[in-house]
């Protein structure tokens, strides 16, 4: 199918490809740094956060490099404000996993052992929920079919962390731990799960660019 | 003989910077092509389809009433006066129709009127919507199949392109054939069919070059709730009609075409595109602008022949 892709539309489906890597890349720092919190080390865990933060802003760059292209007039120009937006919106994705970073760093925030599986869970799941939208944003320009499957796994694991979440709360509020502990932890949650909140977000508009080029 | 056909240059232009604004307005309103690129493509095929096409319309309009050349110029510098006016002042007007009012007229004073061809013509005029209707309801159905095939994104919008610069040659293509005897056909029984066409079909040109780009923007922005898809169907469907109408040698309305195609299409889509004030400014173009060009042209008649002296 590449065959049919002009210079510059190549330009920046490849800019875009880059961009999906970039945002797994900071889920899986995040995973990183979620999975040193066992060893209450706080100057590891603020060097990985520093990571996190890293790979968010190489995030930011291709972004900006692939939207700059795109305006030199690759695509017609409906196609490009739908890339446009499904772009904005991946990137806010790689914000969340930041924002995951900055609580856990700037509130020195422990995860207490009883909880950790959970956390790690939950921080897995919403990866596993990024990479099948990843999957369906890929297949958006080649395979109409396929990435309709693959945003209705994207919505099965987003339903799965939803899960998850509402159970380590449950858990947390179980815990013999101080209300605050339990507020900022629950917090935490629920910023994690806003990365497959979020993941969910960007497939429900892959899906509408679907359906808008059904005639 | 030049001074004679200044006013059909004159009209010529004013069609063209109209006409082409059906075709390729929205394409270029939408940015799938560039408004240069489409204006250069439009000239060159509204010239071949004015000379290879246009013979026929050409004799239909010069057999309405035999006209000498005096009063062929005054026909065509009416009907461009209509025009002007009435788009001026934001009345729809169609070319085909100014210019069969004004020869009307021009045939009563000189003493003969072929009603039958009249007759042939406002029937074309009504079926006109119509045909674009059915066309793009047509088009739309049966290429919205293999289209719907395509999986890929890019793939589709690479057809889009082809097919709106295809579509738009041979509407362009259509408009020239259909439109020229609008402008030079008055004129055939002196400078011949070929020469009419030649010149028709320069001076279309000369306005879509020149002329087009703030008419595509008012034309354009009308029909430009529709997804691309549907815009090429509808300028399909919208050519087919005039370029049928080309082969039989009847002018007809390019702006009548593409609104009976825009609704057709949309009916093919499921949404209902038509409403009283459309079907109102089709009717009110079919009466006003034949009745106006004839009463100008009657002036100017009265002018010439009561203040010029010019005995014709």
């Amino acid at each position: 199918m590449s065959l049919f892709f002009g210079k510059k539309e190549q330009l920046v489906i490849e800019l875009f490809h880059q961009h999906l890597d970039a945002i797994e890349n900071t889920i899986e720092k995040l995973i990183d740094l979620i999975q040193h919190m066992k060893n209450n080390d706080i100057d590891k865990a603020r060097e990985l956060a520093e990571e996190v933060r890293k790979a968010e802003t190489q995030a930011d760059q291709i972004r900006r490099k692939a939207e700059m292209e795109m305006y030199s007039g690759a695509f017609l120009p409906n196609f490009r404000g739908d890339l446009l937006g499904t772009i904005e919106s991946l990137d806010k994705i790689a914000n969340k996993a930041e924002s995951v970073a900055d609580e856990i760093d700037l509130q020195d925030l422990t995860i207490p052992s009883e909880l950790f599986e959970d956390f790690e869970k939950l921080t897995k799941k919403s990866l596993e929920t990024y990479c099948a939208l990843k999957d369906a944003a890929k297949e958006m320009f080649e395979d109409f079919e396929s990435a309709s499957k693959k945003i209705t796994d994207t919505e099965k694991f987003e339903h799965e962390a939803d899960e998850i979440e509402r159970n380590t709360i449950r858990k947390i509020f179980s815990l013999d731990i101080p209300l605050a502990e339990k507020i900022q932890l629950k917090k935490l949650v629920h910023r994690i799960a806003d990365i497959s909140d979020a993941s969910e977000d960007v497939s429900d508009r892959i899906q509408i660019i679907l359906y808008k080029r059904k005639v | 003989m030049f001074f004679y056909l200044l006013p059909a240059i004159f009209f010529g232009w004013s069609l063209g910077a109209n006409g082409t604004a059906n075709i390729f307005g929205t394409a270029v309103l939408n940015r799938i092509i560039k408004y240069r690129t489409a204006t250069i493509i439009a000239a060159i095929f509204i010239v071949i389809g004015a000379f290879f096409g246009g013979a026929k319309g050409i004799e239909t309009i010069s057999s309405i009433s035999s006209v000498n050349l005096i009063f062929a110029s005054i026909s065509v510098l009416s009907s461009a006066l209509t025009m002007t006016i009435m788009t001026y002042l934001g009345i729809p007007v169609s070319s085909a129709q100014a210019i069969v009012g004004s020869i009307i007229i021009t045939g009563l004073i000189t003493g003969g009127v072929n009603w039958g061809i009249i007759l042939k013509l406002v029937l074309a005029w009504i079926a006109t919507p119509f045909g674009g209707m059915l066309f793009s309801f047509f088009a739309y159905k049966i290429l919205a199949i293999p289209f719907n095939k395509i999986k890929s994104i890019y793939v589709k919008e690479r057809i889009i392109l082809i097919s709106t610069i295809m579509i738009g040659a041979y509407g362009s293509y259509s408009l020239g054939a259909n439109n020229v005897a609008n402008i030079t056909g008055v004129f055939a029984n002196v400078i011949g069919v070929k020469l009419a066409a030649l010149i028709g079909g320069l001076s279309i040109a000369l306005g879509v070059l020149t002329y087009s780009y703030k008419v595509m923007l008012t034309v354009g922005s009308q029909i430009i709730e529709l997804d691309y898809f549907s815009a090429t169907i509808a300028v399909l469907g919208e050519s087919i009609t005039v370029w049928i109408y080309a082969l039989l040698g009847i002018p007809v309305s390019t702006s009548h075409a593409i609104v009976g195609a825009v609704i057709g299409a949309g009916y093919a889509r499921g949404s209902r595109l038509v409403n009283k004030k459309i079907i109102l400014k089709i009717v009110s173009a079919w009466i006003n602008t034949p009745i106006s060009s004839a009463l100008i042209t009657y002036l100017i008649y009265l002018l010439l022949k009561g203040v010029f002296k010019l005995d014709f």
